[in-house]
């Protein structure tokens, strides 16, 4: 009986854990394969790079987890990103009130995509967020004029470009702002999914909708809350972005929200709602973070890196149906032999 | 073992033997027997969840049995789809009914089976040509065959399936209730087509549980009960109602509905003049500590008063009390603040969430009394759930496991357990019994009686008269959305009398 429950356990603990594991296995192969992977340098560059996909998947994990979807992350951090810098570089204004106004572009771009699923009735998220991400898009390069634009304010800047401490001599004076912002932000969202009302309901809608509803959820509220957050975390994303590269390029978001797709779904979460975590999440963003990284010191090109990641995406998923099928049969099995010994 | 020698002839059409189906947590059928010879029509009786379901989805291969044979024309056969026993010329027509609503008649009647031409295109003449004669044979000559399945009632389209069944040379057509959504007319002409189906040669097992209907055209019968073979199979002609009875439930009423003792209180929640698309001016009143029944045929309107009173669907007019206080419903959150809960009729649709815990789903409506501080305390939301799972028995009693994981009556439970939490006082149950076992349903029966004692009003809705009579302090039955008559269960409420008001009969009494 014991034992039983250990197994279980372990099988539990390897469901949650799985893209953790398939991480850790890959980061090996990675230091044999390489010498420079396993260099402080190398891994604070990757810490960097993972941070815009970072911002992006925890707003598509949300979506996702109602059993939605938002094809516009991409564009909603470039528009954000867009807008503040039109209000710090060419308006003049304060860069901390540019901030703020990027950060309430991006929530207000996905509470139209909300608005559109919830009061417009459209059929499904696919549909209105692919629509809003050609619009949003196009408004960046309408705006832009087409070119980016420069010259970034340092308090902008700072998240996407500085070290937590100016003293690049101490270890503290390579780690990347926006790495530890992304750190806090995952353990923020962990304990949002999971102790507050809003998290909960938003497990709730994604398992089974109509059951939310008739236990009193807002569904409505819920469904186009998610879109507001991925929205924000778009906003956060872009201002990393716009820090990083000292400019705000109007076609930054292109295919964006592929790896952030990518990262929730080699996470873990469910494509049909109900089921996720942000731990599965991080080690997905990680995992093509790392991938990519990899590939490159090892001098695989561009190109066939795109047909890893595409592999790594159905071996993921693939594992993820035989373990739940698998295991489910299984039990079932165990369970019945048991009657029939009784 | 020598069957083959026996002769095609000599052996029974289908003949199962010692068929045994165990789910998780449940025997669903226990060594059951059942022949059916050629041209007979074999009435199967049996109260819901008495394992009717179970048994012919084993016939068909949708249900794999632990134990037991199945032989099909003197021959063992282990059927692994649908398909291969259509092929065999077996052909089930569902309570729900199986086929496409945007597509046409023709189309439906040829899907999967599509007449070609040249062994790529459809010829749809051909299927026109077809599909009329097919169609003439179970009466319906003149329907245009191009009309959209969606633009037809339910006993056209249950008649489409017959005609697709017996087009495909079906030798034996089991209807699983195929009377229960239909109107009086409806019915009467489904039972003349299956006496003269039976004249073609086709051999029908009729399930059902109204027995003046399988009286009318059924030569033999066989009864389940629990999973079980209730007595042998016999000539139906031989055996009264009251016999018929016995075998179905197995026990008396008495046994079977636990009584009660609590008093009946002062007027907890009223309702007037409700009405919304499907029904009209509904009105009553339920006492705490009152069992309220409703009783009404499929479609009769019942689940949308329902719906309407918790703010599931919106009511156009009608005001609701709740102790005396008019309360507004716009919303299924404000009948819940209230104290009006619904505990709906699927609840692996509308009242769990499957792949969560109990206690995701006991504690979802009531996450703000778990709120310490700015976090939920997942603990106290653990401790109160383990606490409201034993005093209902839950089974087991594992907070963190999933529903799915769970019985029908305990998921049942979990969901009273859910609106326990919620502090509410009127609980609308629709169908509360509805795919559990017997065992199961005594339990849930008691649950509602615990309610009852605790002060609790209870709207009951069921289309099971027996459980009507049995629980029920007053009932109500609907017709095509009216409310057709309310009676006090003083003792002197007969099956007959709730059934006449239910199909529009008069009170002529």
């Amino acid at each position: 009986m014991n034992s039983k429950n250990a197994s279980a356990a372990a099988r539990d603990i390897f469901a949650k854990a799985g893209p953790v594991v398939a991480l850790i296995i890959m980061c090996v192969i990675l230091s044999v394969a390489n010498k420079n992977f396993l260099t402080s340098a190398n891994l604070l560059n990757v810490s960097r790079q993972m941070t815009i996909n970072g911002f992006l998947s925890l707003g598509m994990m949300v979506c996702i987890l109602t059993a939605g979807i938002d094809l516009s992350v991409g564009f909603t951090m470039t528009l954000s990103s867009v807008v503040m810098a039109i209000c710090a570089v060419k308006l003049g204004w304060n860069p901390y009130l540019s901030l703020f106004i990027g950060v309430v572009t991006g929530m207000f771009l996905g509470l139209v995509n909300g608005l559109l699923l919830t009061k417009c009735k459209l059929p499904h998220p696919f549909i209105s967020t692919m629509a809003t991400q050609n619009i949003y898009k196009g408004i960046a390069l309408v705006a832009t004029g087409a070119t980016p634009i420069a010259s970034i304010p340092p308090a902008i800047k700072w998240a996407g470009a500085n070290f937590v401490s100016s003293d690049p001599s101490t270890f503290l004076g390579k780690v990347p702002v926006c790495f530890v912002m992304m750190i806090v932000a995952y353990l923020a969202f962990s304990i949002f999914l999971n102790y507050t009302i809003l998290g909960r309901h938003i497990y709730a809608v994604g398992g089974n909708m109509s059951a939310a509803r008739l236990s009193g959820v807002n569904v409505d509220y819920v469904r186009t809350m998610v879109y507001v957050i991925s929205g924000f975390t778009a906003a956060i994303g872009g201002i990393i972005l716009t820090g990083r590269t000292n400019a705000a390029y109007p076609l930054s978001g292109m295919l964006m929200e592929n790896d952030a797709i990518a990262a929730v779904i080699i996470g873990g979460t469910s494509f049909f709602g109900g089921k996720g975590n942000t731990l599965g999440t991080f080690s997905g963003v990680v995992l093509i973070t790392v991938l990519r990284n990899g590939l490159n010191l090892l001098n695989v090109t561009s190109d066939l890196q795109t047909i890893v990641i595409g592999a790594v995406i159905l071996i993921a998923v693939f594992i993820d149906v035989v373990r739940s099928g698998g295991f489910a049969k299984v039990k079932r099995l165990a369970k019945e032999f048991a009657k029939e010994i009784e | 073992m020598n069957r083959a020698a026996d002769g095609e002839a000599d052996a029974p059409l289908l003949e199962m033997r010692d068929i045994t189906k165990i789910f998780p947590g449940v025997t669903a059928l226990d060594r059951v027997n059942l022949t059916v010879k050629r041209g007979e029509i074999h009435v199967l009786l049996g109260e819901n969840g008495a394992g009717k379901s179970t048994l012919i989805k084993t016939i068909v291969g949708i249900n794999r049995p632990e134990g037991g044979d199945i032989w099909w024309q003197g021959d063992k056969i282990g059927v692994a789809t649908v398909q291969e026993a259509y092929d065999l010329g077996i052909a089930v027509i569902y309570q729900e009914l199986n086929n496409i609503p945007c597509l046409s008649v023709v189309e439906n009647l040829y899907l999967g089976k599509e007449k070609k031409r040249n062994g790529v295109f459809i010829d749809w003449r051909e299927a026109r040509r077809c599909a009329r004669i097919a169609l003439g044979r179970v009466g319906l000559e003149n329907l245009d065959v191009d009309l959209p399945m969606e633009k037809l009632g339910m006993g056209h389209r249950q008649l489409i399936e017959i005609a697709r069944a017996v087009d495909h040379d079906a030798k034996f057509i089991i209807m699983d209730e195929p009377t229960s959504s239909l109107s009086r007319g409806e019915i009467d002409s489904l039972l003349n087509l299956m006496t003269r189906l039976n004249g073609m040669g086709i051999a029908i097992l009729f399930i059902t549980h109204k027995l003046d209907e399988a009286r009318k055209v059924g030569h033999v019968v066989t009864v389940l009960r629990d999973g079980r073979n209730s007595g042998p199979t016999q000539d139906i002609s031989r055996v009264s109602e009251d016999d018929i009875i016995r075998l179905m439930v197995g026990r008396t009423i008495e046994e079977k509905y636990p009584k009660r003792v609590s008093g009946i209180g002062d007027e907890l929640f009223r309702c007037e003049n409700l009405c919304a698309s499907k029904f009209d001016d509904i009105s009553f009143g339920v006492r705490r500590g009152e069992l309220f029944g409703i009783f009404g045929l499929v479609g009769a309107g019942r689940t949308e008063v329902a719906r309407g009173i918790f703010g599931a669907d919106p009511l156009l007019a009608g005001r609701i009390f709740v102790e005396g206080r008019e309360i507004r419903v716009r919303a299924p959150r404000d009948a819940i603040d209230s104290g009006i809960v619904l505990i709906t009729e699927n609840r692996k649709e509308e009242g769990l969430v499957l792949m969560h815990s109990v206690v995701e789903n006991v504690t979802i409506v009531t996450l703000r009394q778990f709120v310490k501080g700015p976090l939920l305390s997942n603990s106290s939301r653990r401790g109160k759930v383990r606490e409201l799972g034993e005093r209902l028995r839950l089974r087991p009693l594992h907070p963190e496991k999933n529903v799915a994981d769970f019985s029908g009556g305990n998921q049942q439970k979990i969901v009273v357990m859910k609106w326990l939490l919620s502090g509410a006082k009127v609980f609308i149950f629709d169908e509360p019994t509805k795919g559990v076992d017997v065992g199961a349903k005594v339990e849930i029966y008691a649950i509602m009686n615990q309610l009852l004692a605790e002060g609790a009003a209870i709207v009951m809705i069921s289309s099971e008269i027996p459980e009507i009579l049995g629980m029920s302090d007053r009932v109500m039955t609907m017709y095509e959305g009216i409310q057709s008559a309310v009676f006090a269960n003083d003792g002197t409420l007969t099956q007959e009398r709730i059934l006449t008001m239910a199909t529009g009969g008069k009170t002529g009494e």
